[in-house]
């Protein structure tokens, strides 16, 4: 889960004009918009190639499976090739401005899969944690996270490929998923969160139902 | 208030345009802190956002950099900023004072783009942060009117909640609270008047003396 380096991620180029995160600036005040993210996650058993338009390339491993968010261009289309084992996949997607777009390769019923969650958050904290639920399993409905070996909830009714996020205490914590209001899987471990940390928990499927993995969203 | 709160303090002090030409706050701020007894350095880049701290980043309107008491050197040309790591490995100094708020505040924006602010303020305050050296960040003044920057108190409010809530590790302070708004005058709707950098580097440095860094 130790994230990928900014310059391996310096890759996901912009298919109209092949430039990365050209920020619109006005002088002195800041951008003209906001600035928009792009990350990739890997969940698969092995090695995972992400090969952007312009020919950069990283790797996504089990023990590095996600990578930093990079900054990217609002409103232009993005484009990347996705490969494991012998198999491809091409994505396009485009972000909105403000907007934190992670890209997640998935272990399927017959093969792997691309699943794309977003979000715009607002909650930037430097004393609280951030918990965000994004679920990314069709089969859980009304997906929640809550706290593992308690009734309390801290983020529910996820809709697919939606994220829900929420202020919490830097706190030891274990969580887990409840599907349909349902617990499933086995409860996570968090260890002792930390002030300002954001965290996503994707919720994905597996051979043995609904899963989470938690991602530590990191700047470059 | 000369009492030498700050001897033997080493203090420095990065920004942007407030920082960046001899008379504005780069004179009144610095001569507090050594009145107070703090060896000082301070470097303004004009139109530098924070995480311009971490790199070699252009200007692209001016640097003054200005080293205890002699005077301040102003560059118009090439200016760039100095990495943050770069600075306090050569400085060794006991607090960084960063004055950031303008330059991230977007008024010629409609919104505050803060997923990009949040980007900024992060990539700084954890540059700083992994070197344990202890740091303040100064957020932006009320306005007397929006002028050519479009610097409306609505906005400065929002920045500051904004920045009170991002920059930890580092300790906020709050410079709304030092006067009400139009009390310092501009000359442009964001840089003050002799009288408002006097006010506000003396209020500035009254707030280190009274929270030091050690």
């Amino acid at each position: 889960m130790r994230p990928i380096s900014v310059y391996a991620l310096a890759l996901f180029c912009l298919a109209a004009s092949g430039t990365v995160y050209a920020q619109p600036q006005l002088y002195e005040t800041g951008p003209a918009e906001d600035a928009s993210f792009v990350r990739f996650i890997s969940l698969l058993p092995d090695t995972l190639e992400v090969t952007a338009a312009g020919g950069a390339r990283l790797t996504l491993t089990p023990e590095n499976a996600s990578t930093t968010w990079q900054a990217v261009r609002a409103n232009t289309p993005l484009t990347a090739k996705l490969h494991h084992r012998d198999r491809s996949e091409d994505i396009t997607l485009t972000a909105q401005p403000g907007e934190f777009v992670t890209v997640v390769a998935l272990v399927g019923d017959a093969d792997w899969f691309v699943d794309i969650g977003r979000e715009s958050p607002d909650d930037f904290s430097a004393f609280r944690v951030s918990l965000g639920l994004m679920n990314l399993d069709p089969a859980c409905g009304n997906a929640s996270l809550g706290v593992a070996d308690s009734d309390i909830e801290i983020v529910s009714e996820v809709e697919h490929r939606d994220v829900r996020r929420r202020q919490i205490n830097p706190v030891a914590l274990d969580i887990r998923l409840l599907c349909d209001g349902q617990p499933t899987g086995s409860p996570v471990a968090m260890g002792t969160l930390r002030a300002g940390d954001r965290w996503t928990i994707v919720a994905h499927p597996g051979k043995d139902g609904p899963g989470l993995f938690p991602v530590l969203d990191r700047m470059p | 208030m000369s009492n030498a709160a700050l001897a033997g303090l080493v203090l420095l002090v990065i920004g942007d345009s407030h920082l960046a030409t001899p008379n504005y706050l780069i004179g009144p701020l610095h001569d507090q802190l050594i009145e107070q007894g703090a060896e000082v350095h301070s470097i303004g880049v004009c139109g530098a956002n924070a995480a311009d701290w971490v790199t070699t980043s252009p200007g692209d309107c001016g640097r003054a950099e200005r080293r205890g008491n002699e005077p301040a050197i102003k560059i118009q040309d090439g200016a760039s900023t100095t990495p943050i790591t770069e600075l306090i490995e050569q400085g060794a100094p006991d607090a960084v004072v960063v004055v950031i708020g303008d330059t991230i505040a977007a008024y010629n924006n409609e919104t505050f783009p803060r997923s990009w602010a949040y980007q900024q303020v992060s990539t700084l305050t954890r540059a700083i942060a992994e070197t344990g050296v202890k740091c303040y960040w100064v957020g932006p003044g009320w306005s007397n009117n929006p002028g050519r920057f479009n610097k409306t108190n609505e906005r400065v409010e929002e920045v500051s909640d904004f920045l009170a809530e991002n920059v930890a590790p580092c300790t906020y302070i709050d410079s709304t609270q030092f006067a009400e708004p139009g009390d310092w005058r501009t000359i442009d709707g964001q840089h003050y008047t002799g009288s408002g950098y006097r006010q506000w580097g003396q209020a500035i440095a009254e707030f280190i003396v009274e929270n030091p860094p050690k």
